[in-house]
């Protein structure tokens, strides 16, 4: 019989993952929807905080500068 | 049927998956970034190409501290290929920066994130210096890049950056490469990371 360890802490569900997707690769789907949602809701997020074109870099770069990255 | 997450090909590991937004983001950075440097793509996307599952806003990328001329020119590719850099708009302003030793990042047009955050090294960084110097092939799909030994990077995730979600993605590749990880590279790794502590 089969000995499943129930994960506990957010590092077991890493490994649990990390197994998972070794033995069966169609988890990346989940991944890449993931991964692809994330992108689409900060594109959207700063085309409407700074909208397009050269006034993008100007209010991108103010607020690079606010939070110290620039 | 099942398949496996990756498999080895030669010197190189495949990773078994579609390519996705990111992955297309950091192509077409190195497609303008080989005609000019060597690269090394290290850190969080290493993790995340090999299905570690959480965000990222960038992709580090170690390139061989470049030249003056050199720089203008892979610069104004860049832009003419659809990039921004966050420092400037002229090559000139911005070289001051990978002179003095300082990260740059790029994005895409009309984009903040992903973007590539852009270090130069020499071999002073020793650490850096190694395992740009000792690349491991990796291809997903069509995308063929380089990154650290897995090893090295492991190491370097547990001893010199240790964030929680470094740890995380140390755990990840622990995990996820077991059957190809090797003790030996450990060891041999390990006093090397730890002088980036120094």
């Amino acid at each position: 019989m089969k000995i499943v360890t129930k994960p506990v802490r957010d590092l077991d569900y890493v490994v649990l993952y990390a197994n998972e997707i070794y033995k069966d690769n169609s988890l990346f789907d989940q991944q890449k929807e993931l991964v692809e949602s994330q992108l689409n809701s900060s594109s959207l997020l700063f085309r409407r905080k700074f909208g397009k074109g050269v006034g993008f870099k100007k209010k991108a770069r103010d607020f690079l500068s606010k939070i110290g990255l620039i | 049927m099942k398949e496996k997450g990756y498999y080895i090909d030669g010197e190189t590991i495949v990773v078994n998956r579609e390519l996705n937004k990111l992955d297309l983001f950091l192509k077409d950075f190195l497609g303008v970034l080989r005609e000019y440097s060597d690269y090394l793509v290290v850190s969080g996307f290493v993790s995340i190409s090999t299905g570690r599952t959480r965000g990222t806003e960038d992709i580090d990328v170690l390139f061989p501290v470049m030249g003056k001329e050199d720089f203008g020119r892979f610069f104004g590719d860049l832009v003419g290929n659809g990039f921004w850099c966050y420092q400037g708009d002229s090559f000139e302003e911005v070289y001051e920066y990978v002179e003095n030793m300082n990260n740059i990042r790029f994005a895409r047009v009309d984009e903040m994130f992903p973007n590539i955050e852009f270090i130069p090294i020499d071999e002073t960084k020793e650490a850096k210096f190694f395992e740009f110097s000792h690349p491991q092939k990796i291809k997903i799909s069509d995308f063929e890049f380089k990154i650290p030994p897995l090893e090295f990077e492991i190491l370097y995730k547990e001893i010199v950056l240790a964030s929680e979600k470094d740890i995380a993605d140390a755990i990840h590749l622990r995990t996820f490469f077991k059957d190809i990880l090797k003790n030996e590279k450990f060891k041999e790794y390990e006093s090397i990371v730890r002088k980036e502590l120094k």
